[in-house]
């Protein structure tokens, strides 16, 4: 309301600057010690952009101030994110037992500094504007995106800032904001977080679940991981669009894609985008050659997972999509088509077993899992199913206990009722991220309808209440 | 054609809407007793989801009153020590801080909140229950909130999360529906903090089974540091402190001595001495004598009944004047801890001899893997 009574009074600098105190009060209120090293990393960038702008007539120069920008900004993240991870694998390869530095990492680090070193770039490229301090600040902190995304580019944002239509309250725009925000709200709070023990109870007995279980884990976190990042980035592309301000859109409802290449075109899109942009073709991309491009596309990814999380399992992720992403190259260069079921399922499954490595807390975690849902460990049914299933015997089911609880015990659900909940919620969700439209679809092609907006005023209502939850501390044990 | 202008209008009225209705029930329900809204009768008299929120109604409780002592422990103190006790006409008003399952983390904190919301406290009377001290126990549990400690009212910000929540919407609904099914009901709490609705239901051999499978323990130097800090702000503060160890059945004593860890109460006792002479009761005396089940003076073998704790209070005020059976609590110093220990060997001694069945039947209680 400020933002647009400020635009009302044509106080266009005040306005931003009150967006920018907001934004950075935003990320200050998690942690006040970070906020100034996200100040300080704004102002170095905002120089060393400037530098290279008024250099870049000599190219070496404003090479050297390029080159100078990125090692700051990868430094950052290397001491922040990597440094105890480098330690770690060093002290695991060799006979050091070096002390760990137990950094506490910077909120939204990685993206503000990849956001920064994609400016730096375009500025040495390419012709661009030359923007303010308080523009340029806040293209990187604009709050809705600062934390988990999507990755901006500068054109996407700046020019955004400065237009006409953009100072005036939108009834559409707010609309569709609030809208989209809700929904993202609610794909965080009501699946993900609903989904998150489901999958805790399975990772942390990696070595102990049955096939039924591993597969109830493996597709639990496939839809938690989507539901939780999609619902993050639905929230900041809403909260954008109350300000009038379009972000880009960061999911295209991945799992309908019906390749590797579709999926990465579907899921984090501007992260996609961004290591094609700026990895992957400065890299020099398809132009060498299929060995090149290959060898391109796996570091481009390893890189990528690398950017995902310090952990060796991150970048083994990485790499198998970049295999998966070589693989698909290489098939369709063979010219081979499949029908669009089997390269859906083909697809998902690759996606879903990527997904087991991601969250695995080890690599031998992840090993003992991607053995089970195999079926290198069996499988489990429950007894009271031996009568309906006989004909699975001799296939090597096994058929324990009475009851779905013994045999399955790691299947979140005390009574057989609540698993059945639990798995047909799986299947609900499952059934939705590949047939139903996504949060932005629903917007676009539902509003302005007045159910809708009771609805989605109900759903908001819903999220709210659920979020404060006084803990409690069962008494009657005592 | 529907308008984008109406769409939000429907949007923000539905939101706020059912928004406020929703955190207005929770406010007049109050679940927890801490709106300040009034009880009523067939609506919110009694609270029974009170007891899970303890932590915040005591909090809240206690800074709403102005008392001179405070009681404060565990649940055994929680439920055995009445503020309003004759034994406390003096001493008044009273209040009971103790509360189920406090760590001695947490009674740190309370006491900090008591002396600094309580300008009038003067005496303050800590009954410690032994097993604190030598658990590994998280330091608080779940509903502790350090940012209550000091304070008068409850913040904004936790009084928006309580009146915004589905949970106290449900403690709310269930509590409505209790209070209209059983519209006499007593509380569970009385209005100086004394619990009175203890569970009935435990059986009285539910916490010998617990101690005597528990596996090697050891005394928890964090948990000591937690009580001198409890005795450092008494003394920084004037206040009078009491201190005594609780008792429990010596069936519950002696289960402890049969997992293996008996040796823990007298390193305790001597600890707790070279911190502070203190009045033990927790041992074997006459009353925490008597057959298993012997629910008149125990509810179960961990908990005392109110009578007890009458006689606690009486031999803590009177000392040796006390009509109190003359081996149920006694004064323990530093110089004189060693004689105390000798007695209770002694005395173990001779309970061991008349009562062998007991022994039998704790033992048995044992798993097979934990002997």
């Amino acid at each position: 309301m400020g933002y647009f009574a400020l635009s009302a009074f044509r106080l266009n600098i005040i306005r931003k600057i009150w967006l920018l105190a907001t934004s950075l009060f935003f990320y200050g209120y998690w942690s006040l010690p970070h906020l100034y090293l996200l100040m300080a990393s704004i102002t170095i960038n905002f120089v060393i952009g400037s530098a290279i702008a008024k250099t870049k007539p000599n190219r070496s120069q404003a090479k050297v101030f390029l080159i100078a920008g990125i090692v700051i900004n990868l430094s950052l993240i290397a001491y922040y994110k990597y440094a105890d991870f480098l330690i770690q694998s060093v002290n695991s390869i060799s006979t050091s037992s070096i002390a760990l530095l137990n950094i506490a990492l910077p909120l939204a680090i990685s993206f503000y500094t990849f956001t920064q070193i994609a400016y730096l770039v375009d500025v040495y490229r390419e012709d661009i504007p030359v923007y303010n301090l308080l523009d340029y600040s806040l293209f990187v902190t604009f709050f809705p995106q600062l934390i988990a995304g999507p990755i901006l580019r500068h054109n996407e944002m700046i020019p955004e800032l400065s237009r006409s239509k953009q100072e005036r309250f939108s009834e559409r725009s707010f609309a569709l904001g609030i809208s989209l925000f809700t929904l993202g709200l609610a794909k965080k709070m009501l699946i993900a977080d609903r989904l998150s023990p489901w999958v805790a109870e399975v990772f942390t007995h990696a070595d102990l679940v049955s096939f039924v279980e591993a597969w109830f884990g493996a597709l639990s976190y496939t839809l938690q991981l989507y539901f939780d990042f999609s619902g993050y980035s639905d929230m900041a592309v809403g909260l954008g669009w109350l300000f009038n301000i379009s972000l880009p859109i960061n999911f295209n409802s991945p799992y309908k894609a019906v390749s590797i290449i579709d999926f990465w075109r579907r899921w984090h899109i501007t992260l996609s985008n961004f290591l094609r942009d700026y990895l992957y073709i400065p890299l020099g991309g398809n132009r060498k050659g299929p060995l090149w491009q290959k060898g391109n596309l796996v570091l481009t990814m390893l890189l990528g997972g690398l950017w995902h999380g310090a952990g060796w399992t991150f970048v083994l992720w990485g790499g198998l999509h970049g295999l998966y992403l070589t693989i698909n190259h290489q098939w369709r260069k063979s010219g081979i088509t499949l029908p669009g079921l089997i390269g859906w399922l083909l697809t998902f499954l690759a996606v879903v077993l990527g997904w087991v490595l991601f969250r695995a807390s080890s690599l031998a975690e992840a090993t003992v899992l991607f053995k089970t849902l195999l079926g290198g460990n069996g499988v489990v049914l429950p007894g009271n199913l031996a009568a309906a299933l006989s004909w699975l015997s001799p296939l090597g089911v096994e058929f324990v206990g009475t009851s779905a609880s013994t045999a399955l015990p790691y299947l979140s659900g005390t009574s057989s009722q609540e698993l059945a909940i639990n798995l047909g919620t799986i299947v609900l969700l499952l059934f939705a991220v590949m047939w139903l439209p996504n949060a932005q679809e629903i917007v676009e092609k539902y509003l302005p309808s007045p159910v809708i907006a009771a609805t989605l005023g109900v759903l908001l209502t819903y999220c709210l209440f659920m979020m404060s939850q006084p803990s409690e501390f069962l008494y009657f044990q005592f | 054609m529907q308008s984008y202008s109406s769409f939000n209008a429907i949007f923000l009225k539905t939101f706020l809407g059912s928004s406020l209705a929703l955190a207005l029930f929770n406010l007049l329900a109050d679940p927890f007793a801490v709106m300040g809204v009034a009880r009523v009768k067939a609506w919110n008299y009694t609270k029974p989801d009170l007891g899970n929120h303890i932590r915040l109604y005591k909090a809240v409780d206690l800074a709403n009153q102005d008392i001179k002592t405070l009681v404060i422990g565990a649940s055994r103190v929680e439920e055995g020590i009445d503020p309003n006790q004759d034994n406390l006409v003096a001493h008044q008003p009273a209040y009971n801080l103790a509360m189920a399952g406090a760590t001695l983390y947490e009674q740190s904190r309370y006491l900090a909140h008591a002396i600094q919301t309580q300008p009038n406290l003067e005496t303050v009377i800590l009954g410690i229950d032994l097993w604190l001290l030598y658990s590994e126990l998280p330091s608080f549990r779940p509903g502790f909130d350090e940012d209550r400690i000091g304070q008068k009212r409850l913040s904004i910000e936790e009084w928006l999360k309580i009146n915004f929540s589905f949970a106290t919407s449900e403690a709310g609904l269930n509590m409505v529906k209790a209070n209209r099914q059983n519209p006499d009901r007593e509380n569970d709490y009385s209005p100086n903090g004394l619990r009175t609705n203890a569970n009935a239901d435990v059986p009285f051999i539910h916490w010998i089974k617990f101690v005597v499978n528990r596996g090697p323990e050891s005394v928890s130097d964090t948990a000591f540091a937690d009580l001198q800090s409890m005795f450092d702000l008494c003394q920084a503060h004037n206040i009078k402190l009491i201190v005594f160890t609780t008792p429990a059945h010596a069936s519950h004593v002696e289960a402890l001595h049969i997992s293996g860890n008996g040796h823990l109460i007298e390193e305790i006792k001597r600890r707790i001495s070279a911190m502070t002479p203190f009045y033990d009761f927790y041992g074997y005396s006459q009353l925490t004598y008597g057959p298993l089940e012997e629910t008149a003076i125990y509810r179960d073998s961990s908990h005392f009944q109110l009578s007890v704790g009458d006689l606690i209070v009486e031999r803590l005020l009177k000392g040796q004047q006390a009509n109190v059976p003359e081996d149920f609590g006694i004064w323990v110093t530093a110089e004189h801890v060693e004689a105390r220990l000798r007695q209770q060997r002694e005395a173990r001694s001779v309970w061991l001899q008349d009562n062998q069945e007991i022994v039998e039947t704790v033992a048995a209680m044992q798993d097979p893997e934990q002997k």
